[in-house]
């Protein structure tokens, strides 16, 4: 999975700023990048931000559709992070623990 | 000429009579960038009066439609007219909207406690395109507790409902998650169902007693609110979801009819 480590700070402010571009728009807000809490591996305890290209591409509003990239906001929030560049491969696995026994074990 | 004119006629009076609640959708979708053709108007009226004749649509608190390939229009509630939030990795496809299965979801941005669902009422759907993969996957789900938990969801080959309740009151069935599944909650009694593309069955029921209070987390699609935040995520394609009060066999059987004939119609797909 490819996307930014943040910590959870940096992940509620970037969540909090595209949240921002679709309200300052008089949008609801119908889509967000999200943040995963990191629980095991070399980044535990801060957030994973997803961000590859298919987010990138994700088909958000408007005939043709926009992108995240066709908002002038989404670059300064990348740049935020450090930029495309800064995007960096986590397993799946280290943000995937269960907060309760697997459904069906109960 | 005539052909051509009788065609005109005929959309204008088609526009001219649709349901209002039909209108404000299509209206609702088309603004945020989605195209609805004279077909896909047409099922989406027929949807809401069939809704009104049968009169289950009073008793939808929130269902979605997401098969215009685009966010802003998939995210539009078609009897609220409310908006919920896609967040994470989701594909926006043509009649179908898929999670990656880590990190998508959809949140209604509302609790099944705020839209008055009750531990004796209440009802879930969704319509499965294609399964998801191995483990735990949720189609719908709201969570505070293990005592609180209102999910649908697929592992190991059956589907599962639990509706406020702790293990004692899941019930479960083999069964593919694909097609319309539907859970509904009714004083004392708990059903399970589903529909394929030419039948419809009861998985599973039970009659135990009603229990402890609604989950007061946002319920999401394609993966379950819980104490850490999204959970259990999904990676099959859903053509619709939603929830509501709950709904006895007969209406449940109508409701989850009309939900089929809507995907059907207005995306060129047959029902798994």
């Amino acid at each position: 999975m490819i996307g930014f480590v943040v910590t959870p700070e940096q992940a509620q402010a970037v969540n909090a700023a595209i949240a921002e571009a679709q309200t300052s728009r008089g949008m609801p807000v119908f889509w967000l990048a999200g943040s995963n809490p990191i629980y095991t591996g070399e980044h535990a305890g801060e957030c994973f931000i997803p961000c590859d290209d298919a987010t990138l591409a994700t088909p958000l509003i408007g005939h043709p559709p926009q992108t995240p990239q066709d908002f002038p906001e989404f670059a300064v929030i990348i740049e935020s992070m450090g930029g495309l560049d800064a995007r960096i491969e986590i397993p799946a696995a280290d943000i995937s623990q269960q907060p309760e026994p697997e459904p069906e074990s109960i | 000429m005539n052909y051509s004119l009788g065609n005109m006629l005929g959309r204008r009076m088609a526009l001219a009579s649709l349901d209002p609640d039909a209108k404000g959708y299509i209206d609702a979708v088309v603004a945020a960038g989605g195209t609805v053709s004279g077909t896909q108007r047409t099922a989406l009226n027929t949807f809401y009066e069939t809704g009104k004749v049968e009169g289950w649509l009073p008793s939808l608190k929130r269902l979605y439609l997401p098969i215009w390939g685009v966010a802003a229009p998939n995210a539009i509630c078609m009897t609220s007219l409310t908006s919920g939030t896609f967040v994470g990795g989701v594909t926006h496809g043509s009649g179908f909207v898929k999670g990656n299965g880590t990190t998508g979801y959809f949140d209604m941005g509302i609790s099944p406690n705020t839209l008055g669902m009750l531990t004796t009422s209440g009802h879930m759907a969704a319509l499965t395109k294609v399964t998801a993969g191995a483990g735990a996957r949720v189609m719908i789900g709201a969570s505070d507790a293990l005592t609180d938990r209102m999910q649908m969801y697929k592992a190991s080959g059956s589907i599962f409902s639990r509706y406020i309740e702790s293990a004692d009151g899941q019930i479960s069935g083999v069964a593919s998650d694909t097609g319309i599944i539907t859970s509904s909650r009714t004083p004392g009694n708990r059903r399970l169902y589903r529909r394929s593309t030419s039948a419809r069955s009861l998985v599973a029921s039970n009659t135990l007693p009603d229990a402890v209070v609604m989950p007061t987390r946002n319920c999401f699609a394609m993966a379950s609110s819980t104490l850490i935040g999204a959970s259990f995520f999904s990676d099959a394609e859903f053509g619709a979801y939603g929830l509501g009060m709950g709904m006895n066999d007969a209406v449940d059987e109508a409701y989850s009819l009309a939900l089929k004939n809507l995907w059907e119609r207005t995306t060129g797909l047959t029902l798994p």
